[in-house]
């Protein structure tokens, strides 16, 4: 590779932690990717700041990147036809993924915020994974969620079935 | 910094306070005070110079004479043109009654503006010692009482000022402490000036505010009536006090700075530049949150203070007062952290609260809002919009049909066409949903000719009318529902009973798997009758016993199609034993598996052509063998079905395969 791909970055956690990551890595991340080519090599010599993630995220996310660093960049295609999408894991992401869910949703939001799509593909599938094959009901338990439906709401949604509450 | 016990200093020259630069109107004294440590002041005064006191005398005619009392909607802006009169500061003509939310300005003082006060809410109806004298019936006479040296003139020490305001802010009018305050000079942490007591008995808040709106040419704030908020943790002393606040709303005056009220001290560890009002304002001030009461309002209140001025009030708390007034409206929400509790006593207090509490807290003033500490909601719920519709993407349409009915923003993420109609479209319901949507279509253009007929034409167009998001989601719920896959309702917490289906038996094939020598995916398909499963590994087919005791590894059939299949499909409910499966290239298959037993009772009405609706092939066995030299050796009976009875196992170490067809092997038999 060329010496340009060795230089490396500094990130800078919500939490104050400088963490240095080889350029290539850190460019897995459109965001960085963008700010790098926008601001130029010299502005990089100063630690970057990723408010939103802190530190054991932000080397959670790391480690995906350097670990899928030579992955080919993701194609274009639109992938808005769900009958093409499966939520099959790869195992090496299945294990990475084996995280509590705090993690897991702090991942999905890291990679949100930093724009790396293979890794916030991976979370949804995570996710969705866990949501398979579960009842409402079931559903917030898993995800610790509160059922904050209004009575009213919850009348309109029962005559999403009225044909069958009648 | 303000400190308390400092001293009036003459200055002419603009001086910064509190990072404001404030320029005196004149030659103006400033006094500096803190608050909080009022109570360790001395109570000591210093004279206005005399030049100060000869004009704090002068009054204008018709300024001080006018009693209207104004609607309240009057109160909130009075035009300048109207006022009839110049804004002079030094006049003291331009009198404000701020709100009760503006005591908190007080923390600095200029003489000059006290000064402006001293006048007369009634031109020449008393002489500045009459109003000294009055004023020793308020906690004022300590000021205006103890100026030997100057006995016409008053000096105010800082504290004073401060415990006087709330008086004023709850619409006492025999105190009769009056503000000035002049909103050409903005400066919003200064209070101006103050007058003495009257002698007119008990006034409404309304007159009170008459007299000062009078004095025209000046944004009057709107006085509004003390309200009770809505937090429920006060004491019976405060509720006490709440009685008291009703009554003051019917026009009985309640003072609480009355002598009988028990002292209260300050209780909080908050800075000690703190601003804040007097300690014992209200009876239930030591009662943690309490004592925010005072900031507490109605909604009626909230929507008056949004189309008013006087926001400048709630967010003079800042010692950092911005020079605009809009912008100081918002620049100022987080600037007051340190007039609030404490963090340990906010802690305290909101673990006893229940969320729903937490919320109302929250959304009582925009001071409580910024300064409440912040939810930490779970993962699920800061996971935004776009994100949710990419989980959904992922999952089946009855999953999302669980997923969505989860939680009220997971439902609104869901509601959206381009996650809708993807899903409805990958369950086949496509066409069923443009039937929903024609029928309603041919309902509103019925009814819109209803109403013209009687209403005469209308100009409303029936797409516009239709709401496609619900109407995708009435769809997609009616098939989720009655999916297989339908877990339950979202709303039903006894799961058990709201499953549609139920493990009644586990049945491990792991077996199968291992066994099975190919690479590629197994499918299993489980038969409509519940009775067999059916393994799809590429070309083949391997039927199972479900109802076998041994659970064996064997299959009783497998059948060899030469091409991947793409569906399966069984059911011997009818006592009709067929497999049929929909194979690539819109081929579709079907056997009929018949043993000795079925053989002979189900000869005649089995194996007959079914019209699938595609290029299909009714496949026999006997063709079947000979095309293809099936493994399936199945003890042919005919010369159109093989059938094997469900029951006659020792098929199932018969048929065995041995050998697939080839995978290029083509079923030769006529289309239908």
């Amino acid at each position: 590779m060329s010496s340009e791909n060795s230089k490396k970055l500094m990130l800078q956690s919500s939490d104050g932690e400088d963490i240095t990551v080889d350029r290539d890595v850190a460019e897995k991340s459109v965001l960085i990717k963008n700010m790098v080519g926008d601001l130029g090599e010299d502005a990089m010599e100063e630690a970057i700041p990723i408010p939103n993630v802190n530190a054991a995220v932000l080397k959670k996310v790391i480690e995906w990147c350097t670990h899928h660093k030579n992955d080919p960049p993701a194609s274009n295609e639109d992938d808005s036809d769900s009958r093409k999408k499966t939520t099959d894991i790869e195992e090496w992401d299945q294990k990475f993924m084996q995280v509590d869910q705090e993690m897991l949703f702090e991942i999905i939001l890291a990679a949100n915020y930093l724009d790396i799509k293979a890794l916030l593909d991976v979370g949804c599938k995570t996710v969705a994974n866990m949501i398979k094959g579960k009842s409402p009901e079931e559903i917030r338990k898993t995800f610790n969620i509160q059922n904050d439906f209004t009575p009213e709401e919850e009348d309109q949604i029962r005559r999403e079935n009225e044909w069958a509450e009648e | 910094m303000i400190y308390p016990g400092d001293h009036y200093f003459p200055t002419n020259q603009p001086q910064m306070i509190a990072g404001v630069t404030h320029k005196p109107p004149f030659a103006g004294y400033r006094a500096r005070m803190d608050v909080w440590q009022r109570e360790g002041a001395q109570l000591g005064s210093r004279p206005l110079p005399e030049s100060v006191k000869q004009e704090s005398y002068h009054l204008r005619p018709g300024l001080a004479c006018s009693e209207t009392t104004l609607p309240r909607s009057d109160r909130k802006r009075q035009p300048e043109e109207d006022s009839g009169c110049t804004p002079e500061w030094q006049d003291g003509e331009q009198v404000v009654v701020p709100t009760q939310k503006s005591f908190s300005t007080m923390y600095m003082l200029e003489t000059s503006a006290v000064h402006a006060a001293l006048t007369f809410d009634r031109a020449g109806s008393m002489s500045m010692t009459q109003q000294s004298q009055q004023l020793k019936g308020s906690s004022l006479a300590l000021v205006s009482s103890q100026s030997p040296s100057h006995p016409g003139v008053t000096s105010i020490p800082p504290g004073v000022i401060v415990g006087i305001w709330p008086c004023i802010a709850s619409s006492s009018t025999r105190s009769s402490l009056r503000l000035f305050y002049q909103p050409e000079q903005v400066r919003p942490s200064t209070l101006y000036s103050f007058d003495g007591a009257h002698d007119e008995p008990d006034e409404t808040l309304a007159a009170t505010i008459s007299r000062s709106a009078s004095v025209s040419d000046l944004k009057v704030p709107s006085l509004r009536p003390f309200r009770p908020s809505v937090v429920h943790f006060l004491s019976d002393e405060h509720l006490n006090w709440r009685e008291a606040a009703r009554r003051r709303e019917r026009d009985d005056f309640t003072n609480p700075f009355h002598v009988e009220e028990s002292p209260s001290r300050k209780t909080s560890s908050a800075s000690e530049g703190t601003v804040y009002l007097r300690p014992n304002a209200f009876a239930g001030h030591r009662d943690t949150l309490a004592r925010l009461q005072y900031f507490a309002r109605s909604d009626e209140d909230v929507q008056a203070l949004t189309d008013s001025d006087d926001e400048t009030y709630m967010t003079a708390w800042t010692r950092q007062p911005s020079t605009s007034a809009p912008s100081r409206r918002y620049s100022l929400v987080g600037a007051n952290l340190d007039i609030f509790l404490p963090q340990q006593v906010v802690e305290s207090v909101l673990s006893y609260l229940s969320f729903n509490d937490y919320k109302n807290l929250r959304s009582v003033c925009r001071q409580w809002h910024a300064t409440l500490p912040q939810p930490n909601f779970p993962g699920a719920y800061r996971v935004p919009r776009e994100v949710l519709k990419q989980i959904f993407s992922y999952l089946a349409p009855w999953d999302f049909d669980a997923a969505r009915h989860t939680c009220k923003p997971w439902f609104l993420a869901g509601l959206d066409c381009k996650v809708l109609e993807p899903m409805l479209r990958g369950c086949g319901c496509r066409s069923t949903l443009d039937a929903d949507i024609g029928r309603m279509q041919g309902s509103m253009v019925a009814k819109r000719r209803s109403w013209e007929s009687q209403l005469g034409p209308m100009d409303s167009d029936a797409n516009r009318a239709i709401d496609k998001e619900w109407l995708c989601s009435k769809r997609l719920a009616t098939e989720s529902r009655l999916s297989p896959h339908w877990r339950g309702d979202f709303f039903s917490e006894n799961l058990d009973l709201s499953r549609r289906l139920s493990i009644i038996e586990t049945i491990d094939f792991s077996k199968i798997l291992t066994t099975s020598s190919s690479s590629t995916k197994s499918r299993f398909t489980v038969s409509a009758c519940g009775k067999f499963v059916l393994v799809v590994c590429g070309g083949d087919i391997s039927v199972y016993n479900l109802s076998d005791p041994d659970h064996s590894p064997d299959p009783l059939v497998r059948l060899a199609t030469g091409l991947d299949v793409l569906k399966v499909s069984m059911d011997t409910s009818s006592e009709r034993y067929s497999v049929a499966a929909l194979l690539a290239g819109r081929i579709g298959m079907l056997w009929d598996l018949r043993g000795r037993y079925i053989q002979e009772r189900y000869r005649n009405n089995s194996g007959e052509p079914m019209n699938l609706g595609m290029q299909a092939h009714v496949q026999s066995s006997v063709s079947f063998q000979d095309l293809s030299s099936s493994g399936i050796s199945l003890p042919v009976q005919s010369p159109e079905m093989v059938a094997i009875e469900s029951s006659d196992y020792s098929l199932a170490s018969v048929t065995m395969p041995s050998t697939t067809s080839p995978p290029d092997a083509m079923p030769n038999t006529p289309f239908l």
